[in-house]
């Protein structure tokens, strides 16, 4: 103990008294533990932590798929959901969806993020209600439905805490429902939600709505039974539905329950991103710790001659290796402090700029499992950056060290490495810089897409009337919809207004159809295409383009012939270079079940996202089939707060609080590819500085060391052109071996990022010949000083050096 | 006659650079028996320091046979040589070699330190130490604050400390004026008479003269030896 308070105390007084070189390795390791340690936290969050309910082996997730149709993630019907209770290998299930309802308040209605459970659902998970009682099966019924648990946060946020709130009513989309419990704190499933209500489900939902999906179960399997097991008897379940109910599942979709693990469902969409940023992250920590090893080679260089005295006195080699890695765990204590300060803080800016589509994303923090990770960390840095130049620094030749003057060992070998840290910090670097350029250009080619309409100037707002009063009425929202729109309409400063079940890149809903003169080939599946219902104008107020035949209008109201739209996509699809107006189409099902003349065609619109073609679609009169909701699309301008006032004053108990602009709405299908490719630039960019100052460091160091040969090489006639030549071609040759090096491991690594792009290849030349050249220009820059420095050497004193 | 300390027997030393062959020591045949002062003179680049190196462990030879106190130590490993250092000899250097970010107190303490000692015996040794050469009043001084005859007095401290076999000093005044230069000599005779072994590298034929014997090095050969051996 006495020893390392001595190694301790000596280290901590040796890093004073050099505040440069402590400044610059504490920086670089905050910046690589810091930023390391910060995205640690998302993959804890999104990846490790545990879901906190209980052997998470047995949890699983259950959806459907259509092998047919490559959907492999499907909801299930209420049917399909039931289906399950033959499933002997499931010890429990229960169902969850989520989406929001209308709260009704004192003044006016509010918007509240709501899940539909069954009581099953809490079983699995093994969630007790810290206040009152959950579900009972009775009440996943309709008509025992009223009732509704409430999250802890809404607990305190909404009645204050109060216990008493276990017996009150609310109500939600109309309906009253009483609160018979409060979930325990923490607990939250698929984003946080304010209230948890039964599906309720009817009769004829249980029995006949099996084309309905929108069900997502989760189940507990029985002890013994894995996954592996649980899908093959799954699979023999799937195949006793399909021949229960042959008329409901058509041969080519190749329709089957779908199991995987619940943690899975969770991680799918984002792990691959999350895995390339800490992957990311840890090549700029390692460069980080390339230039701490770097520093710390010169300071052993310069203290050569103090670990010969101390091997003098009697130090064994691994007294003095113990001496310089307490220096660096000092060094790396001091960077893990500021790192985890930096991560905290960079979490905040973080989340503030993530994507609301990344849910996991909000349980986010620096916690106990991320502090343990940095200590970790730190050690492991330790290990990187000062365990080869303590080995090195304890191997100095004593008899030589300690002439005076003498240099030591400190020569071409140290020279060397150094030299290849930076090639590998370069290398690193170019890594990054080229995935970070490629999904920049990437990002740069979609931006440039046209989404199909014209996003600026306009606000989109979303109604979704319901309650008792819109509840299975189709005339009542319809008329709540021509409401809205003849209010949005009459604004000062309006142009034009229309509406749209789901906007463009909102989300997917398609059909199954028929379409007259339309046959499908042998083994080619029915036709099953994207579904919109509009309001009059909507296209014109999109600035989508109307290229044959009409746009609906008010006349395609309910009494008038239905009739339709199609996409140019669908054209395309079915009937090329034709005309289609004049067609027609009849959808799939009974309710609706009458031919629909198709009046006109319209431009494409990018549906799915703007990485992705447009697909066909056709359009019905939102007053001919009227959907559950509508979003308005209202050009010209107006403000968001007189929009919202209008439709607030039609039906002040239907919330009306999701107003923004339709600019936005294309903005933010583009988060989930803006959000990595940000993060990604920012490690880039840090990379490039680190080793911008490595460059910088080597190329000082080696002028350093070399000032007595530049000294005899100007007292022998060479030009300040020359020697400035001669160290920026040093610097470059090292630079450029980094670049040949990182370039054939991108390359090489390129199907890595390959899925996260658009329109640029993963070895897209141009890429690489912009990055090659910022490292080059870099690289010169970094190394103008030292050799400026050169150049001013004066040959007298250089030679009179030692 | 006091008994043998150093018995060194045809010990050689040779540098390969660049495959050529340079032979720093030949043929050497030296011993130094318990209190004896040997001074080692001889033109630059004779072997002196090469000489010193060896005698010190902080080199090995490239053959013959080296005893200290009566064991063979030319084949001893690394952390066995480095223990013989710290128990057995003391160093004095031309350049002093404080380290420059240990008080005088913790410079003088260091090789203790790695003896394991415990604190209140090093306290104890550091500070007759620094009495023997005058130097306790600048204890919680940082070397840098100290003149060089001051250093180099400290480096004395430091190479008594430990109560060496020998002490080993190579050109212990060449960095030194002269007035500094024979107080540290001085230091030197009286640490000679109260019992010392030294051998000492030296330039100044003055100072040699001290030693109770001298030994010439040429090219890597001893070609005379003056005074008395007392092995």
């Amino acid at each position: 103990m006495d020893t390392l308070l001595r190694d301790l105390r000596f280290a901590f007084r040796g890093l004073l008294r050099t505040p440069g070189f402590t400044a610059a390795a504490v920086v670089a390791l905050a910046l690589g533990i810091g930023a390391t340690t910060a995205i640690f936290s998302v993959v804890d969050a999104v990846l490790l932590r545990s879901l906190g309910w209980g052997e998470e082996t047995r949890l699983v997730s259950i959806g459907t798929q259509y092998e047919g149709f490559g959907i492999a993630h499907g909801s299930l019907s209420v049917p399909e959901l039931y289906d399950l209770r033959g499933a002997p290998f499931l010890e429990s299930f229960g169902a969850y969806n989520h989406g929001s309802a209308a709260l009704l308040g004192s003044d006016r209605a509010e918007r509240v993020s709501t899940a539909w459970v069954t009581s099953g659902f809490f079983d699995v998970l093994g969630v007790h209600p810290a206040h009152g009682r959950a579900f009972d099966a009775q009440e996943d019924l309709k008509g025992n439905d009223g009732v509704a648990l409430i999250s802890a946060q809404a607990f305190r946020r909404r009645f204050g805490g109060d216990p008493a709130a276990v017996g009150r009513s609310v109500t939600l989309d109309g309906q009253s429902y009483r609160v018979i419990g409060v979930l325990p704190d923490g607990f939250s499933y698929g984003g946080p939600h304010d209230f948890f209500i039964p599906f309720g489900f009817s009769e004829e939902q249980l029995l006949r709505q099996r084309g309905a999906h929108y069900i997502e179960a989760v189940g507990r399997l029985r002890a013994g039974v894995d996954v592996a097991g649980a899908r093959k008897q799954l699979e023999e379940l799937s195949a006793r539905v399909r021949a229960a109910h042959a008329d409901q599942y058509s041969a080519e979709e190749r329709w089957s329950f779908n199991l995987e693990r619940l943690r899975e469902r969770f991680v799918r969409s984002s792990r691959q991103a999350i895995v390339l940023l800490f992957g990311a992250v840890l090549l700029v920590l390692l460069i980080a710790c390339g230039n701490v090893a770097n520093l710390l080679l010169a300071r052993s260089a310069a203290r050569e001659r103090e670990f010969a005295v101390r091997a003098a006195m009697g130090a064994a080699r691994g007294r003095i290796v113990r001496q310089l890695l307490t220096e660096g765990v000092l060094l790396s204590a001091m960077g893990a402090a500021l790192g985890i300060a930096l991560a905290a803080w960079g979490l905040d800016v973080l989340l503030a700029v993530a994507p609301r589509q990344i849910r996991e994303l909000a349980e986010v923090r620096v916690d106990r499992v991320v502090l343990g990770f940095s200590a970790g960390l730190t050690i492991a840095t330790t290990l990187i950056f000062a365990l080869v130049p303590a080995l090195r620094a304890s191997r100095v030749d004593l008899a030589v060290s300690l002439k005076d003057g003498g240099r030591g060992a400190a020569g071409a070998p140290a020279a060397r490495l150094r030299a290849a840290l930076v090639v590998a910090q370069v290398a690193v670097c170019l890594f990054l810089l080229a995935g970070a350029g490629l999904m920049l250009r990437s990002f740069a080619r979609l931006i440039q897409v046209s989404p199909g309409f014209e996003p600026e100037g306009a606000l989109a707002v979303e109604l979704a009337p319901a309650g008792p009063a819109y509840d299975r009425d189709d005339g009542a929202r319809r008329r709540y919809y021509e409401d809205g729109l003849r209010a949005a309409a009459a604004l000062p400063g309006v142009q034009v207004a229309g509406g749209i079940n789901i906007l463009p890149t909102r989300g997917n809903y398609g059909l199954s159809y028929f379409i007259e003169g339309y046959e499908p080939r042998a083994g080619e599946p029915h036709p099953s295409d994207q579904i919109r219902r509009v309001l009059p104008g909507y296209f014109a107020a999109m600035g989508q383009r109307v290229v044959a035949g009409r746009e609906l209008t008010a006349a395609d109201d309910a009494k008038a012939p239905p009739v339709a739209l199609v996409n140019e996509a669908w054209v395309r699809r079915y009937f090329p270079r034709q005309d289609v107006v004049g067609r027609r189409i009849r959808l799939d099902s009974n309710r609706s079940g009458e031919w629909r003349a198709i009046a006109g065609v319209v431009g494409d619109a990018r549906e799915r996202g703007l990485d992705s073609p447009a697909p066909p679609v056709y359009y019905f009169a939102a007053a001919q089939h009227v959907p559950e909701q509508m979003t308005l699309v209202v050009r010209g301008s107006v403000t968001p707060e007189s929009l919202r006032g209008a439709l607030a004053a039609i039906d002040p108990s239907q919330p009306v609080d999701r107003v923004l602009p339709l600019s936005e709405v294309v903005a933010s299908s583009l988060a989930p590819r803006r959000f990595p490719l940000q993060l990604l630039a920012v490690f880039a960019g840090l990379a490039l500085v680190l080793s911008a100052v490595g460059i910088y460091g080597v190329t000082a160091y080696s002028v350093a060391q070399r000032t007595r040969e530049i000294g005899v090489r100007m007292a022998i006639g060479a030009s300040a052109a020359s020697i400035v030549r001669m160290v920026l071609s040093g610097a470059l040759r090292t630079v450029g071996l980094g670049l040949c090096i990182g370039t054939a491991g991108a390359l090489a690594a390129g199907r890595l990022i390959a899925s996260q792009l658009y329109g640029v290849g993963a070895r897209d030349p141009l890429t690489y010949l912009i990055i090659g050249a910022v490292l080059v220009v870099v690289a010169l820059a970094a190394s103008a000083i030292p050799a400026l420095r050169a150049a001013r050497i004066d040959p007298m004193s250089a030679l009179r050096t030692e | 006659m006091s008994e043998a300390l150093i018995e060194m027997q045809n010990v050689e030393k040779v540098f390969l650079t660049d495959e050529v062959e340079t032979h720093a020591l030949s043929n050497i045949h030296l011993n130094v028996g318990r209190n004896e002062w040997v001074s080692i003179v001889g033109p630059s680049g004779s072997g002196k320091t090469t000489l010193l190196a060896i005698l010190g462990l902080l080199d090995t030879a490239s053959g013959g046979q080296y005893l200290l106190d009566g064991k063979t130590v030319q084949d001893l490993s690394p952390s066995d040589r480095a223990h013989v250092r710290n128990r057995h000899i003391g160093f004095i250097f031309q350049s002093f070699n404080l380290i420059g970010d240990l008080t005088v107190f913790e410079n003088v303490e260091l090789p203790l330190t790695y003896r394991g000692m415990p604190p209140a015996d090093r306290k104890k040794r550091v500070e007759d130490a620094l009495n023997r050469v005058g130097m306790s009043h600048r204890a919680r001084h940082m070397p840098g604050q100290l003149s060089g005859g001051q250093q180099q007095r400290v480096a004395v401290a430091r190479a008594v400390a430990g109560d060496p076999l020998i002490l080993l000093a190579d050109e212990p005044t060449g960095n030194l004026d002269s007035k500094n230069g024979q107080a540290v000599m001085k230091l030197l005779s009286e640490l000679h008479q109260a019992g010392s072994t030294l051998i000492m590298v030296t330039h100044d034929p003055a100072y040699a003269r001290l030693a109770t014997r001298t030994v010439s090095l040429f090219d890597g050969r001893i070609v005379e030896e003056t005074g008395t051996s007392a092995a």
